[in-house]
């Protein structure tokens, strides 16, 4: 236990690899007075933060808020969530478990995840995997990916059913989310594409990845 | 059946609208403290004007910070970016009894920039097949360090050397503690021994600066 008391710093000051920071948070769970420190020494490294501060350029507000409000002010056929990481590796192990970033909708994607009749379609292509879990019962599915890159600046992925009618786009998302989409069919074709920030009515980019539902 | 799915579109189905980020009702948080705390939780409620204000009263920090790091003003314009949706998306994440909201968010940014600091250096390795030194500062980088804060300098100069250099490699230059151990030629629990009472120190010297 000592041992792990002693990255305590070096875990304020972000200097641990990986391994040792998984090892050191699972340690803080269970230990008070490494809590105690760590908020101790967290103001230390919060004053040196606030000590390093420089004026943003302006015009940085205004991108930041349009990045924020892009995806919410945006058609609802999909809506945004990181992956449920525990349903996700409980049904699949940790390949398909990515970060859960909104416990609220943790139960949804573990739903449809635990559904009797879940069914994975998996999606290939160049630049990673994805997979599209659905439930007819439920009439939703989850997409999930991994080892997408991040997106590069000013553009987001956006996922697509295609059928006869054409593309429908089906939500746009960042890599490490998972989307839920509502409205399929058996039959379509599911792809992701990459586009310019706020997405696109149809596809402009190259499809990335696909599979058939 | 393709009708009714072109018919929905782009009208999303009442139960996906429950589940999407509502409006801010803002009423419920007018009267409310602004303290960052209160704020990340209204941000978590999907409170758009609330966020507008915890950028207003962090984007110096992060911006700076990030910049002091990564040595780009457009690489820390990017990174700020990021570190702003992040906190969007993750608000619901904060939790006010580990450490108040600048503290995280501090974290948040710090983490980011040496992530892509480590990202950058672990590419260069690969191309050049060995463990670079970073870039020798050029003009533009030394312009930002005879703009570094006055305060910054005063305050790691109440630290002994040694506190002070790990201190620096680690948080500002994005070191793990054994790359400062093997950077500084010392042994890696002198690191840690030093790391830890240099912050212990800044932290006083933190509370004497308040006063």
């Amino acid at each position: 236990m000592s041992e792990e008391h002693d990255l305590v710093a070096a875990y304020a000051l972000n200097a641990l690899d990986e391994l040792e920071a998984h090892r050191f948070e699972r340690h803080l769970d269970e230990c008070d007075s490494c809590r105690r420190e760590l908020a101790e020494l967290l103001e230390a490294t919060t004053f040196l933060a606030d000590l390093s501060s420089a004026a943003a350029p302006g015009d940085l507000r205004q991108r930041v808020l349009r990045r924020v409000q892009a995806p919410s002010r945006r058609r609802g056929l999909a809506w945004m969530v990181a992956a449920a990481a525990a349903a996700a590796a409980l049904v699949f192990g940790s390949l398909w478990a990515t970060s859960l970033a909104r416990l609220d909708h943790f139960e949804q994607v573990a739903a449809i995840y635990q559904a009797a009749d879940a069914q994975p379609t998996a999606l290939t292509g160049t630049e990673g995997e994805g997979r599209f879990t659905h439930s007819a019962s439920l009439g939703q599915g989850v997409f999930a990916t991994e080892d997408l890159a991040d997106a590069p600046a000013e553009s987001v992925y956006e996922l697509w059913l295609i059928d006869d009618a054409g593309p429908h786009p089906a939500g746009l998302f960042e890599a490490g989310e998972a989307v839920i989409v509502d409205d399929f069919s058996p039959g379509q074709m599911i792809a992701v594409t990459l586009e310019p920030s706020g997405g696109s009515e149809l596809p402009t980019g190259p499809i990335l990845l696909s599979g058939q539902l | 059946m393709q009708a009714a799915f072109a018919s929905v579109y782009p009208i999303a189905p009442p139960h996906i609208v429950g589940l999407m980020r509502q409006k801010p009702l803002r009423f419920l948080f007018v009267t409310h403290a602004t303290g960052l705390d209160d704020l990340l939780t209204s941000i978590a409620r999907g409170d758009s004007s609330a966020f507008e204000s915890v950028y207003d009263q962090t984007a110096s920090m992060v911006y700076g910070l990030t910049l002091r790091i990564l040595r780009s003003p457009a690489l820390a314009e990017e990174v700020t970016q990021e570190v702003y949706l992040q906190i969007w998306r993750q608000a619901d994440r904060f939790d006010a009894n580990r450490a108040p909201a600048r503290a995280w968010i501090a974290t948040l940014a710090h983490r980011r920039a040496v992530d892509e600091v480590r990202r950058i250096q672990s590419a260069r390795d690969r191309e050049q097949g060995l463990i670079g030194e970073p870039a020798a500062p050029d003009a533009s980088e030394r312009a930002i360090e005879h703009e570094e804060s006055a305060r910054l300098t005063k305050a790691l100069g109440r630290l002994s050397d040694l506190q002070r250099q790990v201190i620096e490699l680690a948080y500002f230059g994005g070191l793990t503690q054994n790359q400062v151990a093997e950077r500084l030629g010392a042994p890696l629990g002198t690191v840690k021994t030093r790391m830890r009472d240099g912050l212990q120190r800044l932290r006083s010297v933190m509370r004497d600066d308040h006063v």
